[in-house]
């Protein structure tokens, strides 16, 4: 009788975990079905239902990919580019849907599925793997692929249930770590920005000039504010190329190991990431270029910040 | 680069079903005496037919409108200033949201892409938002920042309704309070749309 309000009062604690960390999580669910929304209208800017996208962002994508990689992109790119009206608006409503759905709480679930299995296919068939294996696109870029970040994020906001909830409270050190566990989630935490700190130092990131024309073909289109931004860092990335190359390497390289430090070691780390996250969104991809009428998505930024966002320790989580 | 027809078209037709409900639930409450925000209902209303108008290029009397919104954003700033303030009358937010909306709606009015010899408001009434994506679009920042409200706006709406009826609903017996949020999410990605094929 007498461990009855002590066990009460444990489940009162876990359940004051719980929550926070369960409304944390639908945040960043929200946060991916915006996302989802975003790409959803901009695939129905006009140029989208030109033969102009599969021709000028789908088939370019294939270049320079192993035939197995590429073949399978060049069917796709000429069967939207005979069919772009239909094959665009499937394409888009398919997005919003997606973006929908996983705001719409009782189909979160499938409609996190779902997001996780359409953008696997857009990083193959539409972003040819993200440049992985041409080495042409560094982080600044948008690699290893906005698309890949889009299926990463959504396992790990994968939703637990109330019971779930609870009863891992004790042993959950972060969001991220809700349905595929501390380890498997540190592994992916390292993965991807051991990933992005080689993909900095590809031949097309390191190159003398590769920076400055990424900003000054990024100005192009922006806003003015945006573009004198732009601008500037072009003017003071040129012929800097290997020095940025070197130094965002060094960054991604020290996000990576952040987790398996201590608690401290790792909010420097997510602090980290998510800063390096809004510097890539704003100064080398301008929001995605969005304001260019030919962008599919706002970029890799939000989606590394959102990342970095479900490893930040939880108070009150596991041991570290 | 122009929008397709079929696209402005069915978006047209969309938005004037939603204005012919939201003028339907201010009849409606009137005949049963339910309650329903008729300001709400009713600047919704006038935002379907506009916005319809906007995208087939049938939109008569840019100023009347321009005029319309401004009066509603008015309006609803004035109800959120007295809910900050601590004056009871209603929610804050909803009301916030509201005067977001009808700002959109005035900013894409007044500042569509400018063409040669033309007004902007001249742009949008004779052209349509078939026809934007012409360079010279005024504070294209506003358009970006107004896009991405009208998504998170969006998300909202959804999570929300999905969560459980708001309290205001429950207590105050709002007429199908669950259409209304899908009228809401409809009217906002057209505009989040129309505001992005401006830029």
């Amino acid at each position: 009788m007498a461990a009855t309000p002590r066990l009460r009062a444990r489940g009162a604690r876990l359940t004051a975990i719980a929550l926070p960390a369960a409304e944390l999580r639908r945040l960043l669910q929200l946060g991916l079905a915006g996302l989802w929304l975003f790409d959803g209208i901009l695939q129905l800017q006009p140029y989208m239902f030109t033969t102009g996208f599969a021709r000028q962002v789908l088939a370019p994508a294939a270049s320079g990919n192993p035939s197995a990689v590429a073949a399978p992109m060049s069917a796709i790119a000429r069967l939207v580019s005979h069919h772009p009206v239909p094959a665009n608006a499937g394409f888009a409503a398919f997005q919003v849907g997606l973006g929908l759905a996983i705001a719409w709480r009782p189909t979160v679930r499938a409609a996190l599925a779902a997001s996780i299995v359409w953008a696997l296919a857009v990083w193959w068939l539409g972003e040819g793997l993200g440049g992985v294996l041409t080495g042409s696109a560094g982080p600044l870029a948008g690699g290893p692929g906005a698309a890949l970040l889009y299926a990463v994020l959504a396992v790990l906001v994968w939703p637990l249930g109330p019971a779930e909830e609870r009863s891992r409270a004790g042993d959950r050190a972060f969001i991220g770590a809700g349905r595929i566990g501390v380890p498997a989630a540190r592994l992916t935490w390292l993965g991807l920005w051991a990933a992005l700190a080689g993909l900095a130092l590809t031949r097309s990131s390191r190159s003398a000039q590769g920076v400055h024309d990424l900003l000054v073909g990024m100005a192009g289109g922006a806003p003015s504010w945006l573009a004198a931004i732009d601008d500037r860092a072009a003017a003071l990335a040129a012929h800097r190329g290997l020095a940025i190359a070197v130094a965002v390497a060094f960054t991604c390289t020290g996000i990576a190991i952040s987790a398996f430090g201590s608690r401290a070691a790792v909010r420097a780390g997510v602090v980290a990431a998510a800063t390096l996250g809004a510097v890539i969104w704003v100064v080398a991809q301008a929001f995605g270029g969005i304001a260019g009428g030919q962008s599919t998505d706002p970029g890799s930024g939000p989606l590394l910040m959102l990342i970095a966002i479900a490893y930040w320790p939880l108070a009150g989580g596991g041991q570290w | 680069m122009v929008m397709p027809i079929w696209l402005s078209d069915g978006l047209a037709v969309a938005m004037l079903t939603v204005a012919a409900y939201c003028a339907s639930r201010l009849v409606v409450a009137r005949l049963t005496h339910r309650s329903t925000s008729y300001s709400i209902d009713a600047v919704h209303t006038a935002m379907g037919v506009a916005m319809a108008g906007m995208l087939t290029a049938r939109l008569v009397s840019t100023t009347t409108w321009v005029v319309v919104f401004a009066m509603a954003a008015g309006w609803f700033g004035f109800r959120t200033v007295r809910g900050l303030v601590g004056v009871p009358s209603g929610a804050v937010g909803p009301h916030m949201r509201h005067l977001v909306t009808s700002g959109a709606m005035v900013y894409m009015l007044v500042a569509a892409p400018v063409a040669a010899s033309a007004s902007p408001s001249a742009v949008v009434a004779t052209q349509g938002m078939g026809a934007a994506g012409t360079p010279g679009v005024q504070f294209p920042t506003v358009a970006l920042l107004l896009v991405a409200f009208m998504v998170g706006y969006t998300v909202m709406v959804t999570d929300r309704t999905s969560r459980r009826a708001t309290e205001q609903c429950a207590t105050e017996q709002i007429i199908a309070p669950r259409s209304v949020a899908c009228c809401q999410v409809a009217m906002n990605l057209t505009m989040g749309y129309m505001l992005l094929t401006m830029l």
